[in-house]
């Protein structure tokens, strides 16, 4: 098989943005928490509604995108905003930051007021999200970075100072930055994942990563559909229980989708 | 070992102090490991987790070692596998300083994890594209043999006595030189090249670990600068799964797990490269493609 080519130099360019939001004063105290959350009864409730001919057709990521959502209108400490060291700012809307699939690779998705939606309202939204993708190198609001070797000597002893007195921050000029959204979904299982422990980036508290789906025969016997879901949490402002409760409530929302994620008449 | 009063009490009864520990040995002779796993020197790593089916590998290596009479184990395929799913994937042989450089390898070294029986050391195989199945399970069974014969011995407890005279000191300040060289390396011309260079000679570009042969069944990692990526081999697993004709069986499976570095690996670039190490593990005739 033929070597694929490569541009090392036009690739850090690309992700330089990226790279500065993941330098190591952005980390939080990154804990995954782990649910197989059981979609027998929703791929039920999906395959109903495509037997009744209902549009738009739907499927397990828009109901997932829904209850995602749901939950976190219930527990807004997810939502909010941290900034590693004593702020943290509740945010009122929802915007859910999503992977979506396309042709040229993954790309990062915006669906604002997310938990105005209902599932046929969030299946539009997907993909108008998917249609105005940004580049998986793209961030919103990027750090500032001094060019050049001084430049980054300077980065560097903020970045000392800041590991020691994070209180200092703001008045040596640097911050977090932030990416679209206030709220990531990661749907790895498009690509196979089949557990992913991701680091969780300042503001952001947590995310929902979704994995690919298995079945599993279970003693009746009968087979299961599940489909596993974590919830990596910053460890200083929530404790496991919090992220287990989130994915309790989605599993909650998701055995019942018809009557739980109905909304407020999609979008 | 029991706490008593002025440190703690080992098998045989003598009493250890804090700086006649074992540990405390253990801890002199890793510093540099104690002052590279600073977050400075981590990557933001994501672990990421797949199975691969085992049945058509077993078939392949029992037919191919009937056939060459070389035993092919598990990691020769698995280092082969990932050696060809690089070409492929060409960004996780890089080596990356964190911020400024990022430097692709035309001939990826792959670093091999080899048991020695009571600790894994590391074997580099340079130009590991070009290395057949059974040349590369020769060479891996080779180096632990080798490894085994140099194995360090144990780590004895110090001489009775305290620590020597200025011991702490000299820590702290061989720490905190340390510390000073990794963060401003880069002010010196060259400097990041040669660090490039001597870990891809301990270390290869991209690191091969079977973690299955110690039966470990679940494992999260770090991952240290300047290597983006490196893959795990846990302890095979058997699950019920639905086969193409509709029925369900038992099937081995191999566990797999890649850390890579979130900030300059995109996601569906990972799960591309560990989809192709399945791939290849699922359909092993596909692990002789372009063998020397």
């Amino acid at each position: 098989m033929p070597r694929v080519s490569f541009d090392a130099a036009e690739h850090l360019v690309r992700y330089r943005d990226q790279v500065a939001r993941h330098r190591f004063v952005n980390w939080t105290l990154s804990v995954h928490t782990r649910l197989d959350i059981d979609l027998t009864a929703a791929d039920r409730y999906l395959a109903e509604r495509a037997r009744a001919g209902r549009t738009p057709p739907l499927t397990r990521e828009h109901l997932w995108l829904c209850a995602a959502a749901r939950v976190i209108r219930e527990r807004p400490l997810f939502n909010a905003a941290y900034d590693g060291f004593r702020k943290l700012e509740p945010r009122e809307d929802i915007h859910l930051r999503v992977t979506v699939e396309r042709p040229q690779g993954m790309g990062r998705g915006l669906i604002p007021h997310a938990d105005r939606l209902d599932p046929a309202g969030m299946a539009r939204a997907l993909e108008e999200a998917r249609a105005r993708a940004a580049e998986p190198w793209q961030v919103e609001a990027p750090p500032r970075r001094r060019p050049g070797r001084l430049g980054r000597l300077r980065d560097e002893l903020a970045e000392v100072v800041n590991d020691y007195a994070p209180h200092l921050e703001p008045r040596l000029g640097a911050a977090s930055g932030h990416d679209a959204g206030t709220f990531d979904v990661v749907n790895a299982g498009a690509y196979g994942a089949e557990d992913l422990h991701l680091v969780v980036l300042r503001p952001a508290v947590a995310a929902l990563v979704v994995m690919a789906p298995r079945e599993d025969v279970v003693p009746g016997p009968e087979v299961r559909v599940r489909v596993p879901m974590a919830v990596p949490f910053c460890h200083k402002v929530m404790d496991t229980d919090s992220a287990g409760y989130f994915l309790l409530h989605m599993q909650q929302l998701l055995d019942d989708p018809g009557a739980s994620l109905g909304g407020e008449g999609g979008a | 070992m029991s706490r008593v009063e002025g440190g703690l009490e080992g098998a045989d009864g003598a009493v250890l102090t804090r700086d006649d520990l074992p540990l405390a040995e253990r801890l002199d002779a890793r510093l540099d490991q104690v002052a590279g796993l600073r977050y400075q020197h981590l990557c933001p790593a994501a672990n990421l987790h797949m199975g691969a089916a085992l049945a058509a590998l077993e078939r392949f290596r029992a037919e191919r070692e009937a056939r060459t009479g070389v035993r092919l184990g598990l990691t020769a395929p698995l280092v082969r596998a990932a050696a060809l799913a690089l070409e492929e994937a060409p960004l996780l042989a890089c080596l990356f300083d964190g911020r400024d450089r990022l430097v692709p390898a035309e001939h990826p070294a792959l670093g091999v994890s080899v048991d020695t029986g009571d600790a894994a050391r590391c074997l580099v195989l340079e130009r590991a594209r070009g290395l057949g199945l059974e040349e590369l399970a020769v060479r891996i069974r080779e180096a632990a043999a080798r490894f085994r014969a140099e194995a360090a011995p144990a780590f004895r407890r110090a001489a009775p006595g305290a620590a020597p005279a200025g011991a702490r000191r000299r820590r702290l300040a061989h720490l905190l030189a340390r510390e000073v060289r990794e963060r401003f390396a880069y002010l010196l011309p060259g400097e990041v090249e040669r660090r490039f260079a001597g870990h891809a000679a301990r270390q290869g570009h991209f690191t091969v670990h079977n973690l299955g042969a110690l039966g470990v069944d679940e494992f999260k990692g770090f991952l240290r600068r300047p290597a983006l990526a490196a893959l795990w081999a846990l302890t095979a697993q058997r699950r019920v799964v639905r086969g193409p004709d509709g029925r369900y069986a038992g099937e081995r499976r191999l566990p797999l797990v890649l850390i890579f570095s979130q900030d300059l690996v995109p996601l569906d670039q990972a799960c591309a490269f560990l989809r192709g190490i399945v791939r290849r593990i699922e359909q092993p005739v596909s692990l002789l493609e372009g063998a020397p």
